[in-house]
């Protein structure tokens, strides 16, 4: 699967994050709020410029353009978006960080 | 914990869970704000009594993690880590577990007491979500207690099992695999730190090291008082190369994950969610689609802001009015009463020109006062004050700024204190000055008497629009000051907008009162202090020396006001009467209108016939411009010190504030009387 750019997801998508670039206090901001490799997120809303609004762990996130473009993800093919393996915390915005990353 | 005696209790949370309703809650009306240990941050701190025991609750800031990113983190870990209170409280939003438990999950690895208190749960009942409480107690080894905080319920549950808990002394702190390689570099670090008795009693060394691994900056200075901390930074650096060749991942993230690994394997099978609704389809979802709409956003906002300053002056004016009323019956009633029982002449006049003219004259805005914090109440807590941040974050950005900064501003516009220290959210230093010095230029409702007085005397047909304008003038002044300053004072790239968007909630009446109380108190207090003794001031000078005309320019004030006033000719009110209120009101802006009161020896209603005959429209509009800018109050000025932390930064604040708002005020009168409006 291409690696893309949160920034260029599209509204309505599930995403796996596969890595974070930029500096080490943006990592350490979007670890505490749940966003590590590995953890699956949904794109709430992503206009055209402007911030977007993410789901992680069933919390909206606001996230600036500028993080958004630090964050490499992987869509979820549709189809495959809520499949029971992945767990039975949460089955609606994705299962937690870690369950996904092994 | 058990036996008697009195105990310390530290409460700790994700902000948005409730934590301070918990606080309300357990400590009532007995509360007071104090300052943490070796800073000047306020500190909220309560006591009650339970079962004969006396308990201290100290409320510490809202955070999501214990690491060093922004303020509030570093004063919650501090306070755990050297005061160790006999057990933390920590409020989660039991809704969202995997995300709440972060938080929890370090303090367990520093080895600190916890008692969780899963809030929201009447939220956790509506969603139909399912959690084995028993269960996630024995998996984390500490008790769980379910509250439903804005009901009060639960509270004894808690505090029963708070003071069940064991001693401080027999906690052992939580240990998480972070895998093989992570775990022999920790084994190396915490190795070496038992080695330095000093460190090694006092901290757990495994806690410490994981830090140090994590590249925690802050956490040398609890070492560094130590020594050795040399040598450690080389292994530290040894390490992490280490690792990140190996795993080809930084460490810090790596350690996130295993932590958030950890969770799921504690909440597996315990937190059971109906497979309900999809992101994007919530209730919360559907209503941000509208609110927080790219063209529909700001116009809302906007709209917003009109309804709250129209409730604060169509509401308030019949209320104040009523203030103003019984304030004037006061003042006749006592004077009538202190002639009656012959009391001399000057005691008369400390009562009636002094106290009751000038806090009378202030006291007046209260109802204004205290309807503006109700509206900003309602912002916080409906959960629409986040969202105005995400809908101006694009604009904030063409200040180098961000979405987060928003915040304080908007709440400067009730009181620059609580703003200045709101920006403590804020990770980056930069935008933390730039947000704190162009803070008092959103108009707080200290200076709102002076705008009412002026504004009712000079410009009765469209008062609403020319206070309106003011209020216009400090934000447009404050986009203007925050460009200049990312220009040419902290230049450097804008940092990242991440902040939680919490789910709408209907503000509870209860909630939104104390809110509105906890800040209306403020003012209050202000009153019967702060102005009280500037009032009494004010009169003492006004009749020095012995024999002089009160109030006249010849008393000691009327000297300083003389003094003062020349720099003021250019701007139109070169007399010494507002010399003196300009420089009273540094001590609070409303001092302006109560220097005024007792200078001209009356309350509100007959004041504005007063100033009638000093000012002129053209003179009032400067006048207004001049107290909106020039140097912020004392307790802003405090507040941007302690926050700051720098007298160069304080300084700065108070000078270019004086100089902006004296040019324009110039620049206003000169510019009307060229125009004619003089």
């Amino acid at each position: 699967m291409e690696r893309l750019t949160l920034g260029l997801i599209k509204s309505g998508t599930t995403a796996i994050v596969k890595d974070i670039r930029g500096n080490e206090n943006l990592r350490r901001a979007l670890v505490e709020q749940g966003l590590v490799a590995g953890c699956r997120l949904n794109v709430v809303k992503n206009d055209i410029g402007g911030p977007l609004i993410i789901s992680v762990n069933d919390t909206r996130l606001a996230l600036g353009r500028g993080a958004a473009l630090q964050v490499m993800v992987e869509e979820v093919d549709s189809l495959k978006k809520f499949t029971p393996e992945l767990g039975n915390t949460n089955l609606s915005a994705g299962v937690l960080c870690g369950e996904v990353k092994k | 914990m058990s036996g008697t005696g009195s105990m310390v209790i530290a409460l700790a949370g994700n902000p948005n869970c409730g934590k301070t309703t918990v606080f309300n809650n357990l400590t009532g009306a007995r509360q007071h704000v104090g300052n943490w240990p070796g800073k000047t941050v306020e500190k909220k701190e309560g006591r009650f009594s339970f079962a004969g025991r006396e308990i201290q609750v100290v409320d510490l800031p809202g955070a999501y993690s214990l690491g060093a990113y922004s303020e509030d983190e570093i004063i919650a870990r501090d306070y755990i880590l050297h005061q160790k209170p006999d057990t933390v409280v920590n409020v989660l939003d039991a809704t969202n577990l995997d995300r709440n438990l972060y938080l929890t999950i370090q303090m367990l690895e520093m080895g600190a007491g916890v008692v969780l208190a899963l809030n929201m749960y009447d939220e956790v009942k509506a969603k139909q979500i399912k959690i084995d409480i028993h269960e996630l107690a024995r998996r984390l080894g500490i008790a769980v207690i379910p509250t439903t905080a804005c009901h009060n319920e639960g509270m004894k549950d808690l505090i029963n099992a708070v003071i069940s808990q064991p001693g401080n002394d027999r906690r052992k702190p939580l240990e998480i695999d972070y895998g093989r390689e992570v775990e022999a570099e920790l084994n190396t670090i915490s190795q070496f730190i038992k080695t330095i008795p000093d460190l090694a009693d006092k901290f757990s060394p495994r806690w410490l090291a994981i830090k140090i691994l994590e590249g925690d900056e802050n956490i040398w200075k609890v070492i560094g008082k130590h020594g050795n901390s040399g040598q450690l930074v080389t292994l530290r650096d040894a390490a992490i190369k280490r690792l990140e060749d190996k795993l080809g991942e930084d460490v810090a993230s790596l350690i996130a994950g295993h932590r958030y690994e950890f969770i799921s394997q504690v909440l597996k099978g315990i937190v059971v969610k109906p497979a309900g609704i999809t992101p994007g389809q919530s209730f919360s979802d559907k209503l941000d689609r509208v609110l927080t709409h790219r063209f529909l956003g700001i116009p809302l906002f906007l709209l917003a802001m009109f309804a709250v300053f129209n409730l604060t002056f169509a509401l308030g004016s019949p209320l104040a009015d009523w203030v103003d009323r019984f304030f004037a019956w006061l003042g006749g009633v006592t004077g009538m009463g202190l002639a009656a029982i012959s009391a001399p002449a000057f005691i008369t006049s400390l009562v009636v020109d002094g106290i009751i003219g000038g806090v009378g004259s202030v006291i007046v805005f209260l109802p204004n006062i205290l309807l503006l914090f109700l509206s900003i109440s309602i912002l916080e807590d409906s959960g629409y004050m986040a969202r105005a941040a995400y809908i101006m974050d694009r604009f904030m950005h063409k200040l180098g700024l961000h979405g987060k900064s928003f915040i304080p501003l908007i709440l400067g516009f009730g009181c620059n204190v609580p703003a200045i220290m709101a920006t403590r959210t804020l990770g980056n230093r930069n935008d933390r000055l730039i947000t704190i010095l162009i803070n008092p230029l959103m108009s707080c409702t200290a200076r709102l008497p002076v705008y009412v007085l002026f504004a009712g005397a000079f410009f009765t047909a469209n008062q609403g629009v020319i206070i309106f304008s003011l209020y216009l003038l400090g934000i447009v002044l404050a986009i203007l000051m925050g460009m200049l300053f990312k220009k040419f004072v902290f230049k450097g790239g804008a940092s990242h907008f991440i902040m939680e968007l919490p789910p709408y909630r209907l503000p509870t009446l209860r909630s939104t009162l104390t809110n509105m109380w906890d800040r209306g108190s403020l003012f209050l207090r202000k009153m019967a202090t702060i102005i009280l003794a500037v009032v009494i001031l004010v009169w003492i000078l006004s009749n020095l020396p012995f024999g002089v005309e009160y109030a006249s320019q010849e008393s000691i004030l009327g000297r300083i006001g003389s003094f003062i006033a020349p720099v003021f000719t250019l701007a139109g009110f070169g007399f010494w009467e507002a010399g003196i209120a300009l420089l009273f009101g540094i001590l609070a802006k409303e001092v302006v209108v109560g220097t005024l009161g007792v200078v001209y020896g009356i309350e509100e209603a007959g004041l504005s016939m007063a100033i009638a005959g000093s000012w002129t429209a053209l003179s009032a509009y400067s006048f207004m411009t001049m107290t909106l800018i020039y140097i912020p109050c004392i307790a802003s000025i405090a507040a941007i010190k302690r926050e700051t932390n720098s007298w160069k930064w304080t300084f700065f604040a108070i000078g270019y504030s004086l100089l902006l708002g004296w040019t324009l005020a110039v620049l206003i009168f000169q510019a009307g009387r060229l125009l004619g409006l003089g």
